[in-house]
């Protein structure tokens, strides 16, 4: 039986690991781009697209318009360097990212459309390790695309906090940051969205079992 | 999914469960939620399924970014002196303010002058059709009845007839009201309803139309509205301006509340 504790703590420990390693760097870059010099902002940029379209994606699951979030978080960045206060770079270029994916969540719950377009086309696969066996590739395939559907079911709100917390490793607090809410909104939204989730994963409960 | 496991667990608390699993639980409620889990098996199953999704989320694909997202130098450019100066000196809060007492006095200033102008209209619409139905009336010598509308004179039938000494002007007559029996001695013959027939004066200026109307014998224009009788005219248009007015300024206050919410995009909201 796994412990959540346990599994957040350990993620919580990780993450702040990664993020003390590029800490450096990315404040001198900072600083720089604060100087005028556009190729230190282009550098945070290269460090940090990678993960923001990763985040973004899981928020915003179509390629294109995670893509357009990402660039229009950038520009934010960028506009507003001069209000960067300190601490993690990756953080701050992240709450930028999710507010930017809140804003086109609200607009997309009026003009919905087909999620994760990327799973209803097969010439898309999940990336995998070479040697994995074409079995377990199928099945993660498969997981991948029933879960990400059931994570678009969500709303956008309880989404957004799993995502952050779960995949992210933000914590309770800087996720109701994030989201300009009460830390005790963010716990609900997140054990709510949870439970929501195994009842949609409910008929598929077997692939998920390790 | 087990019956028998499935009927007690119904009145589990799944809630307390998946705030175990998130670490959002005290003492008192990790002891209660793990004395069920250890009672109910449906209740660790829900435990272990909670771990498992958890961990198919963190392992979800992403799909490799479609492009970069390097900043070009117009793009920097834009950036920099992009943001509009107004936002800078009106903040949100003047700016609704502004916007909204504009809005407000402009659309409270159009429904009140819209119902006076409309209230205003219904009574020269009202004069109209008196005046109408006055020149539809039968006369028999008359051609400038119109004129004789147009001084705003409404006949009153049972009004009791004027006699006009013959050889005398029209000056101390009311214009355009005059009885139709009158005889060649200047009395009247027969009384009855009377119809409006033509001063001489005013068949005069039929004849030679003066730009500002007819002159009765007195040197009095009629023929139309004196300044005093057109004031409901003038009002109207007065109204209009203001009316106008009202609107544009509805108009520049809802502009002011709505443009920047519709210009602002995605990026609004953002913690720097």
């Amino acid at each position: 039986m796994v412990d959540g504790q346990v599994v957040s703590d350990a993620k919580a420990e990780s993450d702040s690991r990664i993020d003390a390693l590029g800490q450096g760097v990315d404040i001198a870059l900072v600083e720089e781009a604060l100087r005028g010099r556009l190729e230190a902002f282009n550098q945070l940029v290269t460090r940090h697209q990678d993960h923001l379209f990763a985040l973004v994606y899981r928020l915003v699951p179509d390629r294109d318009q995670a893509a357009d979030v990402v660039q229009e978080a950038f520009f934010n960045a960028y506009r507003n360097l001069a209000a960067f206060r300190g601490g993690s770079v990756r953080s701050w270029l992240g709450r930028i990212a999710v507010n930017a994916a809140m804003d086109l969540q609200r607009a997309r719950r009026r003009r919905p459309s087909q999620p994760y377009p990327e799973f209803e086309d097969d010439s898309w696969q999940p990336p995998a390790e070479a040697d994995v066996q074409p079995e377990t590739k199928a099945l993660a395939a498969e997981r991948s695309k029933i879960l990400a559907s059931a994570l678009n079911e969500l709303p956008f709100e309880q989404r957004n906090c799993i995502v952050l917390f779960d995949v992210e490793g933000y914590d309770y607090t800087e996720i109701a940051e994030i989201m300009h809410v009460e830390v005790g909104t963010v716990k609900s939204r997140i054990h709510r969205g949870r439970l929501a989730l195994r009842r949609t994963l409910a008929p598929d409960r077997e692939l998920f079992r390790g | 999914m087990d019956r028998t496991a499935s009927a007690p667990h119904a009145g589990h608390d799944e809630l307390l469960i998946a705030r175990l699993y998130g670490g959002d639980v005290d003492e008192r409620e990790r002891a209660l939620a793990l004395d069920l889990m250890a009672d109910c098996p449906e209740c660790a199953r829900l435990f272990a399924d909670l771990g498992d999704i958890a961990q198919a989320t963190v392992a979800l694909p992403v799909p490799s970014r479609s492009r970069d997202f390097i900043l070009t130098a117009a793009d920097a450019a834009r950036l920099r002196h992009g943001r509009p100066g107004w936002r800078a000196i009106f903040g949100a809060g003047l700016r609704r303010s502004l916007g909204g007492s504009m809005a407000t006095l402009g659309l409270v200033g159009a429904v009140l002058t819209g119902s006076m102008s409309v209230l205003g209209g219904m009574g020269g619409t009202a004069g109209q059709i008196a005046t109408t139905a006055y020149q539809q009336a039968p006369a028999d010598g008359g051609t400038s009845q119109g004129d004789l509308a147009l001084a705003g004179q409404t006949p009153t039938p049972t009004s009791p007839t004027k006699t006009i000494p013959s050889g005398q002007p029209a000056a101390h007559m009311s214009p355009g009201i005059v009885s139709n029996t009158t005889g060649q001695d200047g009395r009247t013959e027969t009384p009855g309803p009377t119809v409006p027939v033509p001063s001489p004066a005013t068949e005069a200026d039929v004849a030679t139309p003066s730009p500002h109307g007819a002159v009765d014998g007195g040197g009095k224009t009629f023929g139309q509205p004196e300044p005093a009788d057109k004031s409901w005219q003038g009002g109207i248009d007065a109204r209009l301006v203001w009316l106008i007015g009202f609107v544009a300024l509805f108009a520049i206050g809802l502009a002011i509340l709505i443009l920047p919410w519709l210009m602002r995009g995605r990026g609004r909201r953002t913690p720097y």
